[in-house]
């Protein structure tokens, strides 16, 4: 909202700098966020004015309010008196207004001026005009934007002589009905759009903005000046559904002030008759008609009861009594009664935003000044209201996984859950979450997989020669089925090395740090048994793909990503990732830590050499032989081998199986005897040889 | 030979030439099974004494020429280091758990809510009904083909929390919301919020200014300015935005603080007695407060960062400088 100065001194006499003025209106709560030089001594001031304080969208209401807020007199607008009009005219000037619908429009005064001559409007008005960036068209248009800027009141005119019927109908549109408007648009109207119409036709978007065809022009010598209150949010469905946001729809909207629709329709016949006045003497506008059809009288704000505790209950501090009651009527309410410590008040008829005692106890919050309210520590809260806070979401879990992981030399990003339907189209997603009114298509559905965000998070830094990352992101995924889903999830992913030294040497990352993050996360949430097979996933590689199952739920998938998917992400370097879900995590996971004895007595280590059908895996090897035995106390894959010595159709494979006892040392041919039996569990049931 | 050797590394390879693996000496002991057996003893004693003998002349010459080294025994101590990596959490992240830790010590806690949320939750709750002007400035993100909606700022948890907890409570709740605004180097349409929420029998607006007090000096320093002005929110009553002295020109005017002197940075208030009244609280019994503030916003000022869009771009090299 822009405010000249010098046209809010027409109100109040301004005795201190601008800028102290500016400070006084921002921490009252009409915040000031810019003062431009406008013209000598003037300036321009842009007011943040909030959806509740429609009274405020004028120089009329910014001056009634720094009135108070300064503690200055505040000059009402004289009240406009109309002389006695000529009936000579009645007849040829008889004009109806109908009004269809009493909520959608309250009141519609119509006011009938003859013989007005339109031309430039007066300097003083283009001057105010132009200052404030509204461009002049005549002084008939003129006039009503002035007073919509001065009094917040939004009204137009018709060229009388082109509205059909001598009437004015205010309704809503009928189907397929069409309507130029002044800013050369046509508009196919909708029918819970509010229409002014004459016999035939729509003039006029209610509140929003008038018709082309009726619009007053030079040759226009007979108006219908239309002064009128409309249903607020019936002004701002049609408004945004036409995308056509004015000046009067944005005041409409917020409502204005039932009063002022006579008042302004007064000061803008009284502008006319000196603005808009034949050149010629003896001939005067003559009104003849000014119908005020008052469908449904807006209520006025309630009566309010607060008690003044109830200050003190809200604010923690307690003003006088007296400055309470001065600022209730400094704010032009009337105190109704008071009654011990009750004050009974009522709003002026443009503060119709105060209806309930927290309306009245933040007026005088503001007023008060929220500097002057103190401080005052909490007191501690009681600690099991806090613990039975904690249960509700996964707040500790999911900083316990991002601090493991970073730990483990993993950077987080935090990328963007939106992904294009390119993307989820390309990968088979089903019950995907696509928006109604994505901005583009790049952002258009909520991200079914972590894969395609950290994907593009990748390409970002390779295109800037960043290749050797080790990244993770903790979001979420989602879906829609019969109602939203949001799934946690983590994502790793590895590209380039994760060594390098000036002498040559460097280690490039592998699947198997994608297992080695896997196996840190479930290890420091005790989940201690997951299997991993292989499966094929959209993302990945089909020789490097794989599931990762704890219990029988899939808890992650993981693989080098595809030479495909490479192509479409246009990806430089090969990469490594992970999608690991931490609902199933966290399901698993052990939340107790048990402090366990360190061994007393020493360990024996013993390693086997196995060849083995390609088609055994690790996996099977020891999980074979795992828990066969308390005496063993682990089982490590030391090599993986493929050679001369070996078959082409078999692998060789060491273990090391380390035997301990907890409370003795073991004898040499103890461990031999479980050896030997370890062996031929691999052979008999594996199809193992053993190299001796 | 041993004494001929003028720095580290000549010694090094007449070391070897006598005792490496395939050294004389592994080559004459290599050598022992293939002679007479009587003298097998012999020459293994020998071998064994001599091995002895030129170990000790070395290492004296070690600790000679260790005492006057020559350039070619010393590595170059300027070569740069093996490069090893720091994990660590992105600044969003860090910014978040800051605040988290300032609120815990006075007794907040975190829970979080749902991303996709409905109308009811986002708006009607919290005291913005169909047709309310204050939705225009919470431009929302709907789902295709259903009911549900993205949620524009995190106070919809304010009402997940109430409906399951009754107070006294102090909650904390960040997270991702969403907007339509087109990217810009101010502007995202998805970024982070963390909300506040302190309901009990007492808690009223002085209690509001002094934990926020306490948080500005603990988050931006105890030399920060602060000023509450008061503003708007359909969902708090009075309502306030809390404001800080620029911290990049201490109040003096940049183009920072748009040559204001102070930076806006939060909003809060009362908790509305309507909002009280959707989840069942008796707004004469109960009373609070609440704040919300945008993660980026608070990140940027308090890193001097200027385009929003660094967060999502996830660049490692800006990544790196939050360790």
């Amino acid at each position: 909202m822009k405010i000249l100065l010098s046209w809010l001194k027409d109100f109040i006499d301004i005795n201190i700098p601008v800028e102290e003025l500016c400070a006084a209106l921002t921490m009252a709560g009409l915040e000031v966020t810019g003062a431009d030089a406008a013209g000598l001594d003037d300036y321009l001031l842009d007011i943040e004015v909030t959806p509740n304080r429609p009274d405020c969208l004028s120089i009329l209401g910014i001056a009634r309010e720094a009135a108070l807020i300064l503690d200055l007199k505040f000059k009402h607008p004289k009240v406009i008196f109309l002389p006695k009009t000529s009936t000579a005219y009645i007849k040829e000037t008889d004009f109806d207004i109908n009004i269809e619908d009493g909520d959608a429009c309250p009141r519609y005064i119509g006011r009938i001026l003859l013989n007005v001559t339109v031309g430039p409007a007066p300097e003083f008005i283009k001057d105010r005009l132009a200052k404030m960036a509204v461009r002049s068209v005549n002084n008939v248009v003129d006039i009503t934007n002035y007073i919509l800027l001065e009094r917040g009141q939004p009204m137009h005119v018709f060229d009388y002589d082109k509205i059909q019927g001598k009437q004015i109908v205010v309704r809503f549109a009928k189907k397929g009905e069409r309507l130029l408007t002044i800013d050369q648009s046509e508009i196919n109207l909708d029918e819970k759009d509010l229409v002014i119409a004459d016999a035939k036709r729509p003039v006029a978007l209610a509140g929003i903005m008038g018709g082309l065809e009726t619009e007053v022009g030079p040759k226009t010598s007979n108006i219908i000046l239309e002064s009128a209150s409309f249903n607020p949010s019936l002004i701002r469905a049609t408004a945004r559904r036409h995308g056509m946001m004015t000046e009067a729809s944005y005041r409409f909207e917020r409502g204005v002030d039932f009063p002022a629709v006579d008042s302004a329709s007064k000061y803008a016949l009284e502008l006319f008759r000196q603005y808009a006045c034949p050149q010629d003497k003896g001939r005067d506008i003559v009104i003849d008609k000014a119908k005020d059809v008052i469908k449904k009288q807006t209520p006025l704000s309630s009566k309010v009861v607060f008690k003044l505790q109830d200050i003190e209950r809200s604010l923690g501090t307690l003003p006088s009594s007296f400055w309470i009651r001065k600022s209730i009527k400094g704010l032009g309410c009337e105190i109704l009664s008071v009654a011990k410590d009750r004050i009974k008040v009522q709003a002026p008829s443009y503060r119709r935003d105060l209806n309930t005692p927290a309306d009245y106890i933040e007026e005088i919050a503001r007023l008060y000044g929220y500097d002057k309210i103190p401080y005052k520590e909490l007191p501690c809260l009681a600690l099991e209201r806090e613990l039975s806070i904690k249960e509700l979401g996964d707040w500790d879990f999911d900083n316990r996984v991002k601090e493991c992981l970073s730990r483990i030399g993993l950077r987080e990003i935090i990328s963007y859950a939106l992904v294009s339907e390119q993307e989820t189209a390309k990968f088979h997603f089903d019950n995907i979450a696509a928006l109604d009114n994505p901005l583009t298509k790049t952002y258009a559905v909520l991200r079914p997989s972590m894969l395609p965000s950290i994907l593009k998070i990748f390409q970002h830094n390779f295109n800037r020669s960043n290749y050797d990352l080790a990244l993770f992101e903790l979001g979420k995924i989602y879906f829609y089925d019969n109602g939203p889903i949001e799934r946690k999830a983590v994502v790793v992913g590895f590209s380039g090395s994760k060594y390098k030294d000036c002498f040559g040497s460097s280690l490039g990352y592998n699947f198997f740090d994608l297992k080695s993050a896997l196996s840190v996360l479930t290890g420091r949430f005790g989940l201690d048994r997951y299997a991993v097979t292989d499966e094929e996933n959209q993302f990945f590689s089909k020789n490097c793909s794989a599931a990762v199952w704890a219990n029988n739920q899939k808890l992650a998938v993981c693989g080098k990503i595809s030479e495909s998917v490479m192509e479409f992400y246009e990806l430089k370097k090969e990469l490594y990732i992970a999608e690991i879900y931490l609902d199933v995590l966290k399901y698993f996971s052990k939340k107790d830590i048990c402090y366990q004895r360190l061994p007393q007595y020493p360990a024996i280590e013993r390693d086997i050499a196995l060849i083995l059908p390609q088609s055994v895996s690790s996996q099977d090897v020891v999980e074979k032989i795992n828990n066969r035995n308390e005496l063993v106390s682990s089982i490590e894959i030391v090599d993986v081998y493929q050679g001369k010595q070996i078959p082409p159709d078999k692998k060789g494979l060491a273990i090391r199986i380390t035997y301990r006892s907890l409370d003795r040392t073991l004898k040499d041919d103890e461990v031999d005897k479980i050896e030997s039996d370890l062996k031929n569990i691999l052979i008999g049931e594996l199809s193992c040889q053993i190299r001796e | 030979m041993i004494l001929e050797a003028s720095n580290q590394k000549d010694l090094e390879t007449v070391k070897n030439f006598y005792l490496g693996r395939k050294g004389k000496i592994a080559d004459i002991i290599k050598n022992i099974p293939a002679l007479p057996e009587n003298q097998r003893p012999l020459i293994g004693k020998e071998a064994n004494v001599i091995k002895q003998q030129i170990a000790a002349l070395i290492s004296r010459k070690q600790v000679d020429l260790a005492k006057n080294l020559t350039p070619q025994d010393k590595i170059d101590v300027t070569l740069p280091p093996n490069r090893s990596r720091l994990g660590g959490l992105h600044p969003i992240t860090q910014t978040i758990n800051e605040i988290v830790k300032i609120f815990e010590h006075i007794g907040f806690c975190v829970v979080e809510g749902p991303e996709i949320e409905t109308d009811y939750y986002n708006f009607q709750a919290l005291n913005i009904p169909e047709g309310h002007p204050a939705r225009d400035g919470l431009a929302t993100f709907y789902l295709k083909d259903n009911d549900y909606l993205l949620r524009s700022q995190t106070s919809t948890v304010q009402i997940r929390i109430m409906q399951q907890v009754k107070p006294p409570l102090r909650a904390l709740s960040p997270g991702r919301v969403f907007r339509p605004d087109n990217l810009d180097a101010s502007h995202s349409f998805m970024f982070h919020q963390i909300e506040g929420l302190a309901v009990d029998r007492t808690t009223n607006f002085s209690h509001l200014k002094a934990s926020l007090a306490y948080f500005v000096e603990k988050f931006f320093g105890p030399k920060t300015g602060m000023r509450f002005r008061p503003h708007y929110f359909p969902f708090t009553e009075p309502s306030a935005e809390m404001d800080i002295s620029c911290i990049i020109c201490s109040g003096q005017g940049c183009s920072v603080c748009g040559r204001k002197g102070w930076l806006e940075i939060l909003g809060a208030g009362m908790v509305h007695p309507n909002v009280f009244k959707e989840v069942d609280i008796d707004p004469e019994v109960f009373q609070g407060y609440a704040f919300g503030l945008g993660i980026e916003r608070i990140a940027m000022l308090k890193y001097g960062i200027d385009d929003i869009r660094l967060f999502a771009n996830n660049d490692i090299r800006f990544l790196e400088q939050f360790d």
